[in-house]
């Protein structure tokens, strides 16, 4: 008999890593599908059903050969050729590329959902195999450049906050009716950022998973809803604000899919919370002064600029940090909220 | 939770090592074929600032000295005795009733009981040290495994009581408390009470989880970041303490506990100072028919594996795990943040490991690695496997090489 050393067998207390991966998976398809589906029985696309579900499912399966046939090719690179039959090679390029695609538009080509897909999942495994972390979150920094280069394929209209923004400009304007805004039934800026309800039940059970951590997707939602309803205050619109800004432009599909994702986002108590409300408070900054109503993109981007400072400045957690770092976010989001609303009444 | 209870054999040889990982030198005073009586002095083992003495658990006769690995996976040198089964006692005054200061400091001193710190768990009974709190736990730790002695507790409870009298008269000391468990307060109540009666708080313990409840606790009782001025002991020790002062007792037995799915039994075993491990196995029904095993020895969090079965248990040994051996495999790190969430000191161990890989050696000072108190709770909770608390104590020992020479 013969002893060897090892790690202790511990049965930890946490999801495996790998179990999340899987769980982050099936919620992905889950929604893909979805937003498949459910759209063509939506009035908005009553008339021409056939052609959204065919271009939507084109978009999704353009996804999911892109981001294998990537994934595939590194494979080929690193030698790896058992990986090759494994399901499991393919899970996180295949979330990746859903979740890039889930980004795009209805009439987005073919060839840029492709032309996306594989270099998100070039930037992504760049990333890793380099820092271990990315510095940028891949998808989002893609989305973003291809907003600037292809304005005309990639457009991030949504028409909710844009008669949002009418409003704030003392346009009349008439509203989407707050049932339609739930179900997502509307013209809008990606065919992700739909039913709320969905994207709801993806958040509980990723949450309850612990694949996206509740401290920053709740949180940036919590101040999101904040912002938006104290904004709405100055214009006697508070609930309709609110609904508009959490039940549109991305704000949950970010939270769901984007805000939380590990790589990009901070390690501590703390720093996570103050990620999540800086994001939040610039997509709404964003959104009430410029007439780039998304918003949640470029935040993003600003969060996991912010993640690489915290990350050089932040040496402890403790209760009394963890207080410290919620009376100030408080403070500061009640005063941007006092300050945009103030702004957009002026 | 373990409830069964083997009173292993005296072994008909007792192996006793002459020098530990902290007192490195042995000067014998006994030779081959001398009688020895338990409680003999046969040598003292000491370092630069120290000397104890090594005492005959069993009667009998020396029959030689020999070099065997002890659980440090070093070969030291050990004394053997042939055990003659009689329990011969060496007199020592017993002190039943008034005992002074240094009575007790000097016999705890003669029986080596001041170094019982069970691999490094809980804090040594430095006696010429200043101490202003006592806390026992009786809570057996075997994380993430816990077990708890209801029965030994009550049945020593005078002893462990009047141990911790005795340890306070030590220090001077009135801050005393004891650790329970919250789901034991009905079947410990007698022993409860008695603890309020000689002014013993008792603070009660939620188990269901593992996150770093002995440090905040004491860190709660104590309002202090360090344990420099607690005893943090157990009530093994508290009997070892009675016995010692009130009966003139040197400790002969050592309580164990064994649990793993390599062996037949799990199980506490009472098993004689000297005894060699695999001695024990075999009484309690020996190794399943495995290829490979793991053992490793001290609580899951804090302790260490070992590559022989054939160490000696000794006073400072309680908690053995013999398991099959399987590989695991270590995923890449997604930072999630949970060891940095688990963490009960503060620090941020994600970061800390983030620093040691990009060899940023100043940033790994800055982040407080010397807080670190090697729990293991930051590996326990990792998703992918890792042993965070590896790194961290890697870049402890590369921070303070290279950190430090790098800001030069």
């Amino acid at each position: 008999m013969k002893i060897k050393r090892m790690q202790p067998p511990l049965e930890r207390n946490s999801e495996m890593s790998f179990k999340r991966a899987i769980n982050l998976h099936s919620i992905v398809i889950i929604v893909s599908f979805l937003t498949i589906v459910l759209q063509v029985f939506y009035t908005y696309y009553s008339d021409h059903y056939i052609d959204v579900l065919l271009h939507r499912a084109l978009l999704i399966g353009i996804a999911l050969v892109s981001s294998i046939a990537m994934e595939i090719v590194f494979v080929i690179i690193k030698k790896d050729h058992k990986a090759l039959l494994e399901y499991s090679t393919y899970i996180t390029a295949i979330n990746t590329g859903l979740i890039m695609v889930l980004l795009l538009a209805d009439h987005t080509p073919l060839f840029i959902a492709a032309i996306s897909v594989i270099v998100v999942i070039i930037v992504q495994k760049w990333f890793l195999n380099r820092f271990e972390r990315y510095l940028l979150q891949p998808t989002v920094a893609v989305f973003f450049v291809l907003t600037l280069v292809f304005p005309m394929y990639v457009n991030i209209e949504s028409i909710p906050l844009v008669n949002l923004y009418h409003v704030v400009k003392g346009i009349e304007v008439s509203m989407v009716n707050p049932l339609q805004l739930v179900l997502g039934n509307y013209e809008m800026i990606s065919i992700g950022a739909a039913n709320t309800i969905i994207l709801g039940f993806a958040f509980i059970y990723l949450t309850v998973t612990n694949v996206i951590d509740m401290r920053i997707s709740l949180t940036y939602i919590i101040t999101v809803a904040f912002m938006a309803l104290g904004v709405g205050l100055f214009h006697r619109m508070p609930i309709t604000f609110g609904l508009i800004h959490l039940c549109s432009g991305l704000t949950l599909f970010a939270a769901v899919f984007l805000i939380s994702d590990s790589y990009s986002s901070p390690t501590s108590r703390e720093t996570k919370i103050a990620y999540a409300v800086a994001i939040a408070i610039v997509t709404i900054t964003l959104r009430t002064l410029t007439n780039g109503v998304d918003g949640v993109i470029f935040a993003i981007l600003i969060g996991n600029i912010i993640t690489f400072v915290f990350s050089r400045i932040i040496h402890r957690s403790n209760q009394a940090i963890l207080t410290r770092t919620i009376l100030y976010s408080c403070v500061t989001v009640t005063l941007f909220t006092v300050g945009l609303g103030i702004y957009s009444i002026a | 939770m373990i409830t069964n209870d083997k009173m292993i054999d005296q072994p008909a040889y007792v192996y006793l090592p002459l020098t530990t990982k902290k007192y490195s030198t042995a000067t014998t005073i006994v030779n081959k074929n001398d009688s020895v009586r338990i409680g003999d002095i046969i040598a003292y083992q000491s370092n630069d600032e120290d000397k104890y003495p090594v005492i005959s658990t069993v009667s009998g006769i020396i029959i030689g000295f020999e070099h065997r690995f002890d659980r440090f996976d070093q070969s030291i040198k050990h004394v053997i005795i042939k055990n003659d089964f009689k329990s011969v006692l060496k007199d020592y005054k017993p002190y039943p009733n008034d005992v002074t200061k240094s009575q007790i400091i000097t016999r705890l001193r003669a029986f080596h009981i001041e170094t019982i710190s069970y691999d490094g768990y809980y804090t040594p009974l430095a006696l010429d040290e200043k101490k202003d709190h006592i806390i026992v736990n009786t809570i057996f730790v075997n994380e993430p495994f816990v077990t708890v002695k209801n029965h030994r507790i009550t049945e020593y409870a005078k002893m462990i009581i009047d141990g911790i009298d005795l340890l306070a008269t030590v220090w001077n000391i009135t801050s005393k408390t004891i650790l329970i468990s919250q789901n034991m307060i009905d079947i410990l109540s007698p022993f409860i009470s008695a603890c309020e009666k000689k002014s013993v708080m008792v603070q009660y313990i939620d188990l269901r989880k593992m996150n770093g409840w002995q440090y905040q606790t004491v860190r709660n009782i104590t309002s202090q970041q360090s344990m420099e001025r607690v005893v943090w002991t157990d009530t093994e020790a508290l009997i070892y303490v009675n016995q010692a002062v009130r009966k003139g007792l040197p400790p002969t037995m050592r309580r164990v506990i064994l649990t793993g799915d390599g062996i037949t039994t799990n199980a506490m075993c009472t098993v004689r100072i000297g005894t060699p491990l695999s001695q024990v196995i075999e009484q309690i029904g020996g190794y399943l028919n495995i290829d490979t095993i793991s053992i490793h020895i001290g609580s899951y969090m804090t302790g260490q594996s070992v590559m022989n079965d054939d160490f000696i248990i000794d006073l400072t040994t309680h908690v053995v795990h013999i398991s099959k051996y399987y590989e695991y495999d270590t995923e890449p790190c997604i930072r999630c943040g949970d060891c940095n969430d688990i963490c009960p000191v503060g620090i941020l161990p994600h970061s800390i490991m983030e620093a040691k890989k990009q060899h940023d050696f100043p940033m790994v000072l800055k982040l407080d690695v010397d807080e670190c108190i090697a729990c293991g709770l930051c590996t326990y909770v990792c998703p992918s496997q890792i042993n965070v608390s590896q790194h961290v104590t890697l870049a402890k020992t590369l921070g303070y090489k290279r950190g430090n020479h790098n800001e030069d």
